[in-house]
């Protein structure tokens, strides 16, 4: 039993959708959260993220910060949390669905297509439907497009955050306006995501490996046609059950479907027949931990000169372990340096456009970032340091971990592919576009020096 | 100048309403296309411009009559618009509300089934008693309505006109009619009903769950959108399955419920789960494992509010068994993007799981975690090694290395961090610490002595560091710069530590306890000190031996508090999949409401900090001393209330008894002046409750009493005060408060809480003087 839902942009404290569908809550809870996180910022720092859940005065918050907005949930009842997180998401990706794009100024110029749809997601509190193809009977607003020049500023957001600029050329509503519907519509895009984590003892071992996967698709095909997708054979299911020694193949610990995929040919072919909604949807989701081939690794070598104690020299090697026709469009590695650390300086005479490399003396840290990275090749660093006093005994064990981003695109780091896909779409001519991707990209890849 | 401006601001909101109230006024009816190439009417922009200035929080209520007239018309956007304006401005303006009723009546009739609905909804969300006979009967025609999105709007209508006036509903002849809408053909409407039949039914638990209605619904799972299985699976919670076969179908009809993906789907069967295997032993172990998988899967999302609230739901799964998560510690490490928030829970999870085996690579991990920029996560990292190592044998060394290495890089938090976790091994393992202490003097500038660590600083370096040459000079040096440390921990530690360090390093020592006593007794110093600073330099005076035998023993019994998860877990288990689990130990059941209404409760204090007053250590160190008890938490409730009836009773049938006196004499200042209400504001502050008060002759008499939160046990108090003889006579009763055979080791306890509370007592009424400065 949600009491309110609203939608607050931080910076500078505007409520830029409110809807109370209880009324037994006071109406200035945006106020009241916002004192909150910032007296949490006063007592606890910046750095500090505030839980997500809140109790003030007896109205529960509950909130998640997407795209620098804050999406929250007001409740007295003890309701299950999972239930409020698991819609304030889905809010967020119909909002996308639906008008394109999640931005402050889409919000502002899509309210009433937003209220528009809180109204059927939710009624009196009780969630009542987030399906896609049911709102989109019920919505009669048009979506109002967002101005060229803010597109750009948004999607310059994303590309400082790698990982997430997934998929911009899809940014369209799923509903048009009227007259704008064309064959063009009839499209399909499914993303295969295998997002790792990994990190490497300072030993070079390999401390831990997990693959999280995740099938994605997008769908703008009418009618919800019946898409059959298959992956690899020799894909072993459960860790526990299936293993003996004539089995070899790529061991799912657990995987789950969304409810639109009937998997029940998937336990004996690994095929899936999916009603895809219209939007956005994730159908599957698998999680790899045992024989994962890391696409990375990484060689750090740190030198100390007996007779200049406030002298390091750090080396760093990294060695793509990837197909040679594979590469890796942008790398960063950060690496924390120790807290007496006065100046840096970068050693490498063949510094081509290729490479890049800032130091951030506030918070100690060098990135270093590696452009267009082919598989099988190696590339390698070496950063003098200076403290302010001489480094302690122990100054490497402030030195690192070292973490690396990256955006493998065309790869699967588990080699699962789609190997069968068919859209079955009944009365249409024109076969539908369908766009399959790969792409692995860094979750947590950290190695300790 | 400021009102000015206000009034300006004002005047400008009016001008700018009444502008709006002019333009829906003149504005056609006809569909035209704007500029973007959209079709709309001319009112529809006005009507949204209205809403916005509405959701600025400026009052519109001035153009209610305009806008329902906008509400009648094909356009649906502008009709929507025009609804929910007048939703929210209805109660504003009730008496203008007759004029819609001619609008609804139209469109309730309408042949679109979607503006049948949204006329139903609107209609009922006014929160309007006069209209509830015209609302139940529309309601009624809708609960039959053809098409299932009024069904199911009348539905949640129903719950809003109970909680309008529950007795209207009742009377009418829905409920009947509500129980035969649950077979209805559309999922939809059947979990509406349920919510429905939840609501009316509220004071009773809910709808009742038969066998029939249970596997009707277990039957019909699959049909129902991902939260309304939520609600259906949450509703199911309640049926109690009669064989322990029937135990395993339902297990099996909800098993690939746990592979969903909406994770309040899988949590909600998580517990459905966990409660149908409490009656069979044998089969809860491999439940547990079932269930496990599904949860480690959600740790792997991106969503971190999700993940926090599965770390909190594990770590309640792994206070029920141990063996759950062992070997899955890999999943609790940090990742490098997580929120601190998902950091600091994974960190108490290990601190759960950590076995022999895994025990290093966990602490070897977490060691990493120290010297990054976060300090929190620098602490809570270093008291989850110091928590493992306390927990599991044979670990302690390792931590140790670990800390000595971290103790070389000089950094502040890390330091003080340590330090405090090294007093608490202190207890554990004294030889193996103590020969690490001789870097103390090398780091102690480092420590913030003002933080909790000073005292552990203090405790380390002279119970077991008291050989290193340099620990006189260290305490020495503190005490000629006593101002600059004003927090009583710390200066009750130091008295202490100096005492300590004097009896066994005499010679080099005796200088500085002097001082050191002088400047605690002189009378600016806070009370606590005073007395602890006597009690010392007398205790020295009359017989040192037994100072040395008090001071050798001074590690007393460790921090930890016990095994009192033992006694909570249960009730966790049925918090399971509620907010409540992630308010952890504090919740309270009054955070939430069972039934709607006002909102006016404050219990935000109590949850974010709860007034409960400690005995100081030191108290207990003496009865510890005396009587070879071990330390016992005393805590009085802050909310207890009895009536004097109880009182009188109890005082009657309580067998401990207590009466003695107390001199306030040592205080020069005359108490004369001092008021009932001073001194029993004295007594509430300290949870002590005042039954009665009065004066009688040359006594001021007060009935005080108190329980304490961990026994339970109730102390009942006479207290006589005469101000100009300076004299307390107190009579005390203590007991339980049900009645009945006292147990042997009860007994005990009232004896030993009698101590606790005659010297609470005693300090509080010693305090008394205080109040006339």
């Amino acid at each position: 039993m949600i009491s309110q839902f609203f939608i607050l942009s931080p910076q500078r404290g505007d409520t830029l959708i409110f809807r109370d569908y209880r009324h037994d809550t006071p109406r200035d809870v945006p106020d009241l959260l916002l004192d909150k996180l910032k007296t949490w910022q006063k007592n606890h720092g910046a750095e500090l993220d505030p839980p997500p859940i809140f109790n003030v005065d007896g109205v529960n918050f509950l909130f998640t910060n997407i795209q620098g907005l804050y999406f929250v949930c007001t409740t007295k009842f003890n309701v299950s949390p999972f239930m409020i997180y698991e819609l304030l998401g889905r809010i967020a990706t119909l909002i996308k669905d639906f008008c394109g794009i999640l931005s402050e100024e889409c919000l502002r110029l899509n309210s009433s297509l937003v209220y528009e749809l809180l109204d059927e997601i939710i009624d009196y509190g009780y969630v009542q439907t987030t399906l896609t193809d049911q709102l989109k009977s019920y919505v009669y607003e048009d979506p109002v497009p967002v101005k060229r020049e803010n597109i750009i500023i948004n999607s310059l957001a994303k590309l400082k955050a790698p990982g997430t600029n997934l998929g911009s050329s899809r940014n369209r509503p799923i509903v048009h306006s009227r007259d704008e519907r064309s064959s063009k519509q009839n499209e399909v895009y499914i993303d295969m995501i295998e997002q790792l984590v990994a990190s490497f003892a300072s030993n070079g071992m390999t401390v831990r490996a997990e693959i999280n996967g995740s099938i994605q698709i997008k769908s703008y095909l009418q009618g919800n046609p019946e898409i059959r997708l298959g992956l690899n054979s020799n894909i072993v299911l459960g860790r526990d059950k299936d293993i003996s020694s004539d089995k070899y193949g790529i061991v799912f610990d657990d995987y789950k479907f969304h409810d639109s995929v009937d998997p029940t040919d998937f336990n004996e072919y690994r095929r899936m027949v999916i009603f895809p909604p219209e939007g956005e949807t994730t159908i599957m989701n698998y999680r790899i931990s045992s024989d994962v081939s890391l696409p990375f690794r990484i060689f750090p070598i740190l030198l100390r000169d007996p007779r200049c104690p406030n002298r390091m020299d750090i080396t760093i090697k990294i060695r793509a372990d990837i197909p040679e026709d594979k590469f890796v469009s942008k790398c960063t590695l950060t690496v924390p340096l120790p807290r007496v650390t006065q100046s840096v300086s970068n050693e490498n005479t063949d510094d081509s456009n290729e490479q890049s490399f800032q130091y951030d003396n506030r918070i100690k840290n060098i990135i270093w970032t590696i452009n267009n990275l082919k598989g099988g090749t190696e590339q390698s660093i070496k950063v003098k340091i200076t403290g302010a006093t001489s480094f302690s005994a122990v100054a490497e064990l402030e030195i690192g971990p070292i973490s690396l981003e990256f955006d493998i695109p065309n790869y699967t780091c588990s080699n699962i592919q789609i190997r069968k896909l068919k859209v079955y779409e009944k009365n249409k001519s024109i076969p539908p576009q369908r766009w399959v991707r790969y792409f692995t990209i860094s979750e947590s890849y950290i190695c300790r020096v | 100048m400021s009102s000015g401006r206000v009034s300006f601001l004002d005047q400008l909101q009016n001008r700018e309403v009444t502008e709006l109230g002019l333009r829906l006024k003149e504005a056609s009816e006809n569909v035209t296309i704007n500029h973007t190439g959209i079709q709309q009417t001319a009112k529809r922009p006005i009507i949204k411009k209205v809403l916005e200035t509405m959701t600025a929080g400026i009052d519109v209520s001035s153009l209610f009559g305009d806008v329902i007239k906008a509400a009648s018309t094909k356009d649906l956007v502008q009709k929507k618009l025009a609804y929910m304006y007048i939703s929210t401005q209805a109660e504003q303006n009730a008496d203008l509300v007759i004029l819609a009723i001619n609008t609804f009546q139209n469109d309730l009739q309408d042949e679109n089934p979607f503006v049948r609905g949204l006329a139903l909804r609107t209609l009922c969300s006014m929160r309007l008693i006069d209209y509830v006979p015209y609302m139940l009967e529309s309601l009624s025609h809708a609960l039959i309505d053809s098409s299932a999105y009024v069904r199911k709007t009348a539905l949640i209508s129903c719950i809003k006109l109970f909680n309008l006036s529950p007795k209207h509903v009742l009377d009418a002849p829905l409920v009947d009619q509500l129980y035969n809408t649950l077979r209805d053909r559309d999922p939809e409407v059947v979990a509406n009903c349920i919510v429905a039949l939840n609501r009316i039914f509220l004071s009773e638990g809910g709808m009742t769950v038969d066998t029939n209605i249970a596997h009707y619904l277990l039957q019909r799972l699959h049909e129902f959108n991902e939260w309304h299985q939520c609600l259906v699976l949450d509703t199911l919670i309640r049926y109690k399955p009669s064989s322990e076969d029937e135990i395993f179908d339902i297990m099996n009809l909800l098993d690939d419920r746990l592979k969903h993906h909406n994770s309040g789907v899988q949590l909600t069967t998580v517990k459905i789960f966990i409660k149908l295997a409490e009656g069979i032993y044998d089969i809860q172990e491999d439940v547990y494992k079932r269930i496990k998988s599904p949860m480690l899967t959600l740790l792997t999302l991106t969503s971190p509010e999700i993940v926090y609230s599965c770390l909190e739901h594990i770590i309640v799964l792994m206070n029920q068994s141990h063996q759950l998560f062992r070997e899955d510690y890999k999943y609790f490490y940090r990742r490098i993007k997580e929120p601190s928030f998902v950091t600091l829970k994974k960190l108490e999870v290990l601190e759960g799981i950590a076995t022999k085996i895994s025990s290093k690579e966990i602490i070897n991990e977490i060691s990493g975690y120290i010297t990054g920029t976060d300090k929190v996560i620098a602490q809570k990292s270093i008291e989850s090694i110091a928590k493992i190592s306390f927990r599991i044998e044979n670990v302690l060394s390792y931590s140790l290395e670990v800390f000595m290495k971290l103790l070389e890089t000089g950094i502040d938090i890390i330091i003080s961090s340590i330090i405090t976790a090294l007093e608490e091994f202190m207890n554990e393992s004294p030889e193996k610490v103590g020969s690490l202490l001789s870097v103390l003097p090398s780091v102690w500038t480092s420590i913030d002595l003002s933080s909790q660590a000073g005292p552990a600083f203090l405790n380390l370096l002279t119970t077991v560091g008291y050989e290193i040459s340099e620990a006189p000079y260290i305490l020495e040096s503190l005490i000629d710069d006593l101002e600059s440390y004003p927090a009583t921990s710390f200066r009750l530690q130091l008295l202490n530590s100096t005492v300590t360090l004097f009896l066994h390093r005499p010679a080099e020592c005796r200088g500085m306890l002097a001082k050191l006593f002088k400047y605690s007794m002189e009378p600016y110093e806070s009370l606590d000190i005073r007395e602890r600073a006597l009690f010392l330099y007398r205790l020295l005076q009359k017989d040192i031996k037994k100072a040395q035998e008090i001071f050798k023993h001074q590690r007393y019994a460790s921090k930890k508090n016990g095994n009192n998860n033992f006694k909570t877990r249960d009730k966790h288990l049925t918090k399971f999949n509620t907010i409540s689990l992630l308010y952890g130990k504090h919740s309270e059941q009054t955070l939430f409401e069972q039934t709607p209404g006002n909102f006016s409760k404050r219990n935000d204090d109590q949850f974010f900090s709860s007034p409960t007053h400690h005995i100081s250590e030191f108290d207990e160190l003496i009865s510890l001393q005396s009587q070879n008890v071990v330390k016992d938490e005393f805590t009085l409730s802050s909310t207890v209330s009895i009536e004097a009836k109880k009182f009188k009773a109890c005082w009657e049938n309580f067998t401990e008894s207590h009466e003695f006196e107390i001199s306030l004499l040592d205080s020069s200042a005359s108490l004369i002046s001092l008021t009932l209400d001073d001194i029993e504001s004295v007594f509430e502050e300290n949870m002590m409750m005042i039954m009665a008060s009065g004066s009688s002759g040359d006594y001021l008499k007060f009935f005080l009493y108190a329980q304490e939160i961990n026994s339970n046990i109730l102390m009942l108090c006479e207290l006589k005060l005469n101000l100009n003889l300076k004299l307390a006579k107190i009579n005390l009763r203590i007991g339980y408060e049900a009645y009945g055979i006292i147990h042997e080791d009860q007994k005990m306890n009232l004896s030993k809480y009698s101590e606790y509370f005659i010297q609470y007592l005693t300090r509080y009424v010693k305090e008394l003087s205080n109040l006339v400065k």
